[in-house]
């Protein structure tokens, strides 16, 4: 029985889960600071500034789709599974993973800086959502290539 | 639609400016030309004075949210009397609050050290006896002072002794030991004090409760004071000519208003030209759509608005914003609560009509667009009607590869429909040359998706000529009409930068497949929180119970999560690929003409 190629295939699939949810984690935690240090000064922004500081979650969301669409995949072939679609799991598990990582933390600091200026009384909810969303693009494209190269 | 305005310019005496413009108020039609912020300290007193007034709104609806009381108590006197005790009483509030802090920090170090009066304490003094407090652990206490010195237990406490040694006057005093203030007042007087202050601090809050209901006085002070600084403002923007002695003022109304305006100027003793407003004015926009565009406006405005002399691109994006909201959300089911709650609210918030006709149509767009790969609160219809998959229907059975190139066609699609409405609005706006590069970029797009389609799929390969010709005319019009005016050279290298594009075009393309992205990984988690509730369906007596649970919580987290995405990344493709592709600059400012109370309230 040749294991290697799901082995590669189940490490791309933590890394995938793993990071992506880790990047999601510590973004909603920097939007979410940022949010209770606003309300000191200004706690009229709370629902604005709760919209901002959910953003960065959607990258966990993407590693585990990407996570639930592959293992579907790869239990489905199990022992026949290539080395080749072990390698390309493990390969998009690791994009996904570091993409969602960085760019949920990018995408929070832009919230953070948004729920910031906010708070000092600058209208920028709109701009700060819509440049936010600006990094998670990435995020978006790397889900696509796990569905793209999920064995098949 | 931007509405068309109509330019005024009005020539006034100095002393008949400030009651022309008080009429021009209470008719309520015409944006005089002023400054938005305060010009001198007669306008900054003003505009404090309106902050200080939301401040105290704010803060009493936060004390109304609060309140057990629900009684409304009558407030007599007017809204200057409201908010000058609605001040003191949040300064006393603040100041008690502060009071109790320390109170009780005091009563926190005053109370080992029990009862006693200034009395007490003078009778000591006059004896020749000065008080040092100390504070050492029980352990550490040598018994051996007590004989030494004059040396008294207070009390014992939390295993620390609390003592004091009399100093003698005229014998040295060596006690060893650090010595502690002794406190000023007893601890009884302290709680005393203490009671003293939250009985007052309970009544001021009683009476902030009662003010809380009366936020309505304010906020009509606040409309007149604002009302007040708008005319201050419109009249310190005129210009003076003639030593001060006449004054020019420029307005705009829109041109369907013209008559009703030349109306009232007519019966005025005033001198006034007018004038179609041209771009160069800086005319203020004011947007007129049909109902089912005025819904997708707000969105529009997250952004900026259009400039005079730019195309309103509210009914353009309005549909297809609705689409890519129900692309985004991907589920049937959600696009079903979406309606239900846009229909049902609308009977329980009529003042929301707007805002839930247009949560309605966001989930009429889910509807339709999941219907597609027929999600329905996570399950494939495909799976549950086998009908469906037998008869391989067109809707309910889209694949998720379909899907993936359904949203890069879907966004192709909107990039060619942005060019060619810039071409059609640069031909009629500003001639023929001028629309020629956008149809070009159109054709263009069109001619590479059939190409990279036709590899793919053969059949779909365009005849050798048609191909050719997209191809020669799309570069032409791209390379010689990018700039259409000035020398051919100039316009060739001009028409070379914007071949350049060619990336941008390509990039704005793999934005869209956000819109597959997001539905499927919706649809993907409302899947997983299906599974979870079937599988604790077999738990024993309450396994049902669980399951409509664990689904309820699910799908709300689910729609609520996707529609936060839903919501945002097709502003995105909105606001930067649509709104780039259609040549859209922005930064035109809203129409706020002089508006006196009564015809705000109207409004």
């Amino acid at each position: 029985m040749n294991t290697l190629p799901l082995i590669l295939a189940y490490i791309g699939l933590a890394f995938m889960l793993g990071l992506a949810g880790i990047g999601s984690a510590i973004g909603v935690t920097i939007a979410g600071n940022a949010t209770v240090g606003a309300l000191k000064k200004n706690p009229n922004i709370f629902g604005s500034a709760m919209i901002l500081s959910a953003m960065p979650s959607t990258q966990g969301l993407y590693g585990f789709a990407g996570f639930f669409l592959n293992l579907g995949a790869v239990t489905e072939l199990g022992d026949a599974l290539t080395l080749g679609q072990g390698l390309a799991v493990f390969a998009v598990g690791l994009a996904m993973g570091f993409v969602g990582l960085f760019s949920a933390i990018k995408q929070a600091s832009i919230s953070a800086n948004g729920i910031v200026e906010m708070s000092n009384g600058h209208n920028v909810f709109s701009s700060t959502l819509v440049l936010a969303v600006f990094p998670e693009l990435y995020a978006i494209l790397a889900f696509a290539s796990c569905f793209l190269a999920m064995p098949s | 639609m931007i509405t068309r305005m109509t330019k005024y310019s009005f020539v006034l005496l100095s002393e008949q400016t400030q009651e022309f413009l008080q009429k021009l108020q209470d008719l309520g039609m015409v944006d005089i030309n002023r400054q938005e912020k305060p010009v001198d300290e007669h306008s900054k007193e003003i505009t404090n004075q309106l902050v200080r007034i939301n401040q105290t709104v704010t803060r009493l609806k936060q004390v109304a949210k609060e309140k057990i009381q629900k009684e409304v108590v009558p407030f007599e006197g007017d809204a200057s009397t409201l908010l000058d005790e609605t001040t003191r009483l949040f300064s006393q509030k603040e100041a008690l609050h502060n009071d109790i802090n320390v109170l009780n920090e005091q009563i926190k170090q005053a109370e080992p050290w029990g009862s006693f009066t200034q009395e007490d304490l003078d009778r000591l003094r006059d004896m020749g006896f000065t008080i040092h407090a100390y504070v050492q652990p029980v352990k550490r206490l040598n018994p051996s002072l007590e004989k030494d010195y004059p040396l008294y237990v207070v009390n014992r406490a939390d295993g620390q002794a609390y003592f004091i040694v009399l100093e003698v006057e005229g014998e040295t005093y060596d006690f060893p030991g650090n010595e502690i203030t002794f406190p000023s007042v007893s601890y009884d007087k302290l709680q005393e004090r203490l009671r003293e202050k939250e009985a007052a601090l309970a009544s001021c809050i009683s009476r902030l409760e009662a003010l809380s209901d009366h936020t309505d006085l304010l906020k009509d002070h606040a409309a007149v004071i604002s009302s007040h600084l708008d005319l201050y403002l419109a009249n310190a923007s005129a210009r003076k000519e003639v030593e001060d002695h006449v004054d020019l003022l420029t307005g705009f109304v829109p041109s369907e208003k013209t008559k009703e305006l030349e109306a009232f100027l007519n019966s005025e003793s005033l001198y006034y030209i007018n004038a179609p407003a041209e771009s160069e004015d800086n005319p203020p926009i004011k947007l007129k759509n049909n109902w089912y565009t005025r819904l997708f406006e707000p969105i529009g405005d997250l952004y900026m608005l259009p400039r005079y002399d730019e195309l309103d691109l509210t009914p353009y994006f309005a549909p297809f914003y609705m689409l890519f909201f129900g692309f985004c959300l991907g589920d049937m089911g959600y696009g079903l609560v979406f309606m239900i709650l846009g229909l049902l609210g609308k009977r329980f918030l009529p003042k929301m009509k707007g805002y839930l006709n247009l949560i309605f149509f966001l989930g009429l767009g889910s509807f339709v667009m999941a219907a597609f790969p027929g999600i329905f609160f996570g399950v494939k219809v495909a799976d549950i009607i086998p009908s469906v998959r037998e008869n391989n229907t067109f809707l309910f059975n889209f694949s998720d590869m379909k899907m993936f190139w359904f949203a890069i066609l879907f966004g192709l699609f909107q990039i060619v429909f942005a060019r060619i409405l810039t071409g059609i609005d640069s031909f009629i706006r500003k001639g023929w040359q001028h629309g020629m590069a956008p149809f070009g970029w159109a054709i263009l797009i069109v001619w590479c998706t059939i190409a990279y389609a036709s590899m793919e799929v053969p059949s779909m390969a365009l005849p050798k000529t048609v191909s050719l010709t997209m191809i020669i005319v799309s570069v032409a019009l791209i390379l010689f009409f990018s700039k259409p005016e000035g020398p051919i050279y100039k316009r060739l290298g001009k028409g070379l930068w914007a071949m350049y594009d060619i990336t941008g075009v390509f990039g704005d393309m793999l934005s869209y497949i956000r819109l597959f992205g997001l539905g499927t990984a919706g649809a993907i988690l409302g899947m997983v929180f299906n599974s979870i509730a079937m599988s604790l369906s077999g738990v024993p007596y309450v396994g049902w119970l669980l399951t409509i649970i664990m689904l309820l919580f699910g799908h709300t987290l689910v729609l609520a999560l996707n529609s936060l995405g839903a919501f945002v990344h097709p502003m995105r493709l909105t606001f930067v690929e649509f709104y780039k592709n259609a040549g859209f600059t922005g930064g035109g400012r809203g129409y706020k003409p002089l508006r006196s109370i009564s015809n705000n309230k109207e409004q």
